[in-house]
């Protein structure tokens, strides 16, 4: 029944069933369809069609974000933006960029590099000779989108954008939210609706492209987007610094953020993390993670701009290494550079490829240290090895095991550990989100927490945008 | 309820001295830095959250229209309550709350004087990024409303990358936070949507404001052109070098002559155009950099490249741009400010239609405006007493929103839709992209009696 109303619409090869469906859920024990719409028009006539059937209806992009969230309270139908892939406009002069959703974040920023042998991050590949990676000798050319959310070569644009993911370099340069201008998104009744623009500058009517950005597909489908990119920068340099405690690294890493230097990131992890980086843990000298004793905790720091700034600014970081007892330091080469954001972009996801959770925190920039140290402890009490990861200066912080850490603990045991790490991300004045956990653990565990005294705003606005609350209805804050 | 009963209510909540409603005070609160007029009933100074609450509360009951008001310095007429009711403004609610360096975060009241915060967290080392030129005037909480922008916006963003979170009085007077000063707050982005709302969600009563450090070094450099062209050219080919300077302000003939007038920046009177080229950061590089941009000038027929010597030049430069405005204002009794954006590469361009309107309305236009972010500002001079001449500049303004829309730009880069823009919405809007917003007013507003009348267009 489904499928024949489906290919009403859609030529019969766009409307899959069974197991090429799957995205790895069930409904009621069954696969529902997936449908590819080529248009913005017909995936408009598609929703149009599920907001009069009443189903459920997840937006799909490269799948890379399915465990973030509640589990749906109903599925019918996977909308997949993957033929949605057209770059629109590319305007380098301008900065800007205007793509449909389904396309790959790794194929547009391939396109903005531009011709040369530059070389940029997020790689596709994996570059290991700095031969590979020659710069241009011209002053410049090429442009990107300066956004490293994990797994480039999966992420579509407009899933990252639904979701505002972002990754270490968010520091220096923000996230979607900060660089979306514009877009264009179809409502549960099937109105294209634009909204923003292609200037940086734009007050002309509300600004609804922020309510879309980061709604997890809850509001609309995100169908076009127009991007604010920067020149790619003369050098780029990232330095891994090792400290033998966390204190040590946590004074290091507060004196680095109130000096004058503009990193772009400043990742802080544990030693558990250390594996998860096969960027430096298998790095060929062999030697670049050894020198971090058990405890000890390290970090990433990347810099980039004019040559003379990343010169001066990777000379001084060294200078305030020593003096904050560091036990190790090294500059990382060009190739590594490239890789090293967009393993630590993914590390959370790196933890277990099978089952593994993976928390958020969030919490009040200052407070890291007593953030990572209370997590550390609960993690150590449970007899859990848990990789931590801090944004330091963004004030976010990641835990990650795998779900069967110890073969005694029961779900109950599970579900009181993950309290336990919200307790003391609430208690510093925060809060914790699930972005990834197996279904029996999410089914007892709100992947949110409780939502605030402006949650009655969002409820209205979903009812307004969605009556018929057909856009992943209950996976996002308080069931919205 | 009769307007002696509402004053006397107002009164028990405020307090009587903190109730305007006199015929004086009346007028003095009708009207902005736009042309249009139109009385409330009664003034309200709230001294604080809870009073805007209690206020709004009572207006609710008995749906009468409510309008907020900082500074009034907008350019569209936002806060003229065009529906009459009450006008709630902000001048008593202007304390900083708290300055969190450790957290780079400042919480302060709508009614505080952007550079008054500027000033306070300079002395930590620390900036407020968004600079609009009215800083020594304008309330923040006027700049969430608009969304204001200002020269560095180029570098770092609008008022929304800067904002965290926000309290808020809805219509029916509950106080709610929306946004987070801690990050990634799950939940739709609310903030967003009520940053450049103008005031149309609600009444903001506090605001969370992303602090950043100062600069290590800054370098100001004044270039004169013999054409507004090769300035133009030379602001896309900075750009095309992959150089985003802080800022790039363009400035033409009959501005630079009204600002020489009055504030005597030093600026040559006989250039067609001047770029004011601020560069920032760190001070390795920026000597090169500097070197770079003058190349770049030089390719594009620059008549010379002045650097600031010193903090007092710097000023100087500045105190010209900012100036400017009020220096147009002393050419003839009253100036029209157009706010169009367009794509940078588009403005040689578009400048020359903007000129051309101008000869074909017969109407002194000068240009004074943020040329790296394509923002511009023609500023048509006139004299509202002559109510032919102010018909043309109508028209006028009209046209040049309509040739910044051709140019794949938009209505509005900084002041608003207001009442001035209204007609013009759907010049970049369909019915059913103005619909959604629609939903969003209502959501916030159900009943229409926050700011009604602006921004969005009857469908």
């Amino acid at each position: 029944m489904v499928e024949s109303l489906l290919t009403q619409i859609l030529p019969r090869e766009a409307v899959l069933t069974g197991e090429a469906a799957s995205i790895g859920l069930l409904s009621h024990g069954r696969i529902p369809p997936m449908v590819l719409p080529e248009t913005v028009e017909e995936a408009a006539e598609i929703l149009k069609l599920a907001n009069r059937e009443k189903w459920g209806v997840i937006p799909w992009g490269g799948g890379t974000k399915r465990d973030l969230g509640n589990l749906p309270e109903r599925f019918d139908l996977v909308l997949s933006l993957k033929r949605l892939n057209r770059i629109i406009d590319l305007d380098p002069a301008n900065l800007t960029a205007t793509a449909q959703a389904g396309v790959v974040l790794a194929d547009l920023q391939d396109l903005l590099a531009g011709a040369e042998n530059r070389c940029y991050f997020p790689l596709d590949g994996r570059l290991r000779d700095k031969a590979e990676a020659i710069r241009s000798d011209r002053a410049y050319k090429g442009v990107r989108l300066p956004l490293d959310p994990p797994r480039p070569d999966k992420a579509t644009l407009g899933g990252l954008v639904a979701a505002n993911a972002s990754g270490p370099q968010r520091l220096r340069f923000g996230q979607a939210r900060d660089l979306v201008l514009g877009l264009r998104f179809i409502l549960p009744t099937g109105e294209i609706i634009g909204a923003g623009g292609k200037t940086v500058k734009n007050v002309s009517g509300y600004d609804v492209s922020k309510l879309l950005i980061g709604s997890l597909g809850s509001l609309g489908l995100i169908a076009e987007m127009t991007f604010r990119l920067l020149p790619l920068p003369e050098d780029e340099a990232a330095c891994l610094v090792f400290f033998d405690t966390l204190p040590k690294a946590a004074a290091f890493s507060t004196a680095l953020l109130n000096s004058k230097l503009l990193p772009t990131a400043v990742e802080l992890m544990n030693h558990e993390g250390l594996a998860l980086a096969p960027v430096i843990s298998e790095a060929p000298k062999d030697g670049l993670g050894l020198d971090l004793p058990p405890g000890g905790w390290w970090l990433a720091v990347g810099f980039a701009g004019f040559d003379e700034e990343v010169a001066r600014q990777v000379e001084e970081i060294q200078g305030l290494a020593d003096r904050h007892g560091a036990a190790g330091f090294h500059r990382l080469d060009y190739g590594f550079t490239v890789d090293l954001w967009a393993e630590l972009s993914d590390l959370p996801e790196r933890t277990d490829r099978f089952e593994p959770v993976r928390l958020k925190g969030r919490f009040p920039v200052s407070v890291f240290e007593g953030l990572l140290a209370a997590w550390s402890r609960v993690t150590e009490e449970a007899g859990v090895r848990c990789a931590l990861q801090g944004r330091v200066g963004c004030g976010l912080a990641w835990a990650c095991f795998n779900w069967n850490y110890n073969y005694k603990a029961t779900l109950n045991d599970k579900v009181r550990l993950c309290q336990a790490l919200r307790r003391e991300a609430e208690k510093l004045g925060g809060g914790l989100i699930v972005e990834a956990a197996p279904f029996e653990f999410r089914e007892k565990f709100d992947a949110w927490g409780p939502p605030g005294p402006d949650f009655p705003l969002m409820a209205e606005l979903k009812k307004r945008f969605d009556p018929n609350r057909i856009l992943n209805p209950g996976r996002f804050l308080g069931g919205l | 309820m009769d307007r002696a009963e509402l004053i006397e209510r107002l009164g028990r909540i405020v307090g009587p001295a903190n109730v305007l409603h006199s015929e004086v005070d009346r007028h003095l609160y009708s009207y902005d830095a736009y042309l249009e007029m139109a009385r409330p009933e009664a003034v309200v100074l709230p001294g604080g959250a809870e009073e805007v609450s209690r206020v709004v509360r009572l207006a609710h009951e008995h749906k009468i229209p409510v309008t907020g008001r900082g500074s009034g310095t907008c350019l569209s007429g936002g806060p003229v309550p065009i529906r009459g009711g009450l006008v709630v403004a902000f001048a008593r609610m202007n304390r900083i709350l708290n300055i969190d360096p450790a957290n780079r975060v400042a919480l302060v009241e709508p009614g505080v004087v952007t550079l008054d915060l500027q000033n306070e967290v300079a002395n930590l080392g620390l900036q407020y990024a968004p600079d609009p030129a009215s800083q020594k005037t304008s309330s923040l909480g006027g700049n969430v409303g608009e969304n204001a922008g200002g020269p560095h916006c180029l570098k770092y963003g609008v008022t929304t990358n800067h904002v965290l979170g926000l309290e808020l009085v809805l219509a029916d007077g509950r106080l709610v936070q929306v946004g987070s000063p801690v990050a990634d707050a799950p939940g739709y982005d609310l903030t967003g949507v009520v940053v450049g709302s103008e005031g149309t969600l609600g009444l903001v009563t506090k605001i969370y404001l992303r602090l950043i450090a100062q600069p290590e070094a800054i370098k100001t450099l004044l270039a004169i052109f013999e054409t507004i062209e090769d300035a133009s050219n030379t602001v896309s080919a900075i750009i095309a070098a992959g150089i985003v300077p802080a800022t790039l302000e363009m400035m033409d003939r009959l501005v630079i002559k009204a600002v020489e007038e009055s504030v005597k920046a030093g600026y040559p009177l006989d250039a067609e155009a001047v770029l004011i080229i601020e560069l920032d950061g760190l001070a390795d590089g920026l000597p090169r950099l500097a070197e770079r941009i003058t190349a770049i000038c030089r390719a594009n027929k620059v008549r010379q490249v002045r650097a600031a010597r010193d903090a007092a030049e710097r000023e100087a430069l500045w105190a010209g741009r900012k100036g400017a405005f009020g220096a147009v204002s002393r050419l003839r009794p009253n100036y029209m400010v157009c706010d169009g954006t367009v794509p940078r590469t588009e403005l040689p361009r578009v400048l020359a239609q903007v000129l051309e309107v101008g000869r074909k309305y017969d109407l002194a236009i000068g240009n004074v405006f943020h040329a790296g972010d394509g923002n511009l500002h023609p500023l048509i001079l006139f004299d509202a007493r002559d109510p032919e001449e102010k018909a043309r500049v109508m028209k006028a303004g009209s046209e040049i929103m309509r040739l910044c829309v051709q140019a794949g730009g938009t209505i509005s880069g900084e002041h608003g839709i207001g009442l001035e823009k209204l007609a013009e919405m759907d010049l970049i809007f369909s019915d059913e992209d103005v619909a959604a917003m629609w939903k969003v007013k209502r959501a916030f507003d159900p009943e229409e009696l926050i700011n009604p009348g602006k921004v969005l267009p009857r469908l």
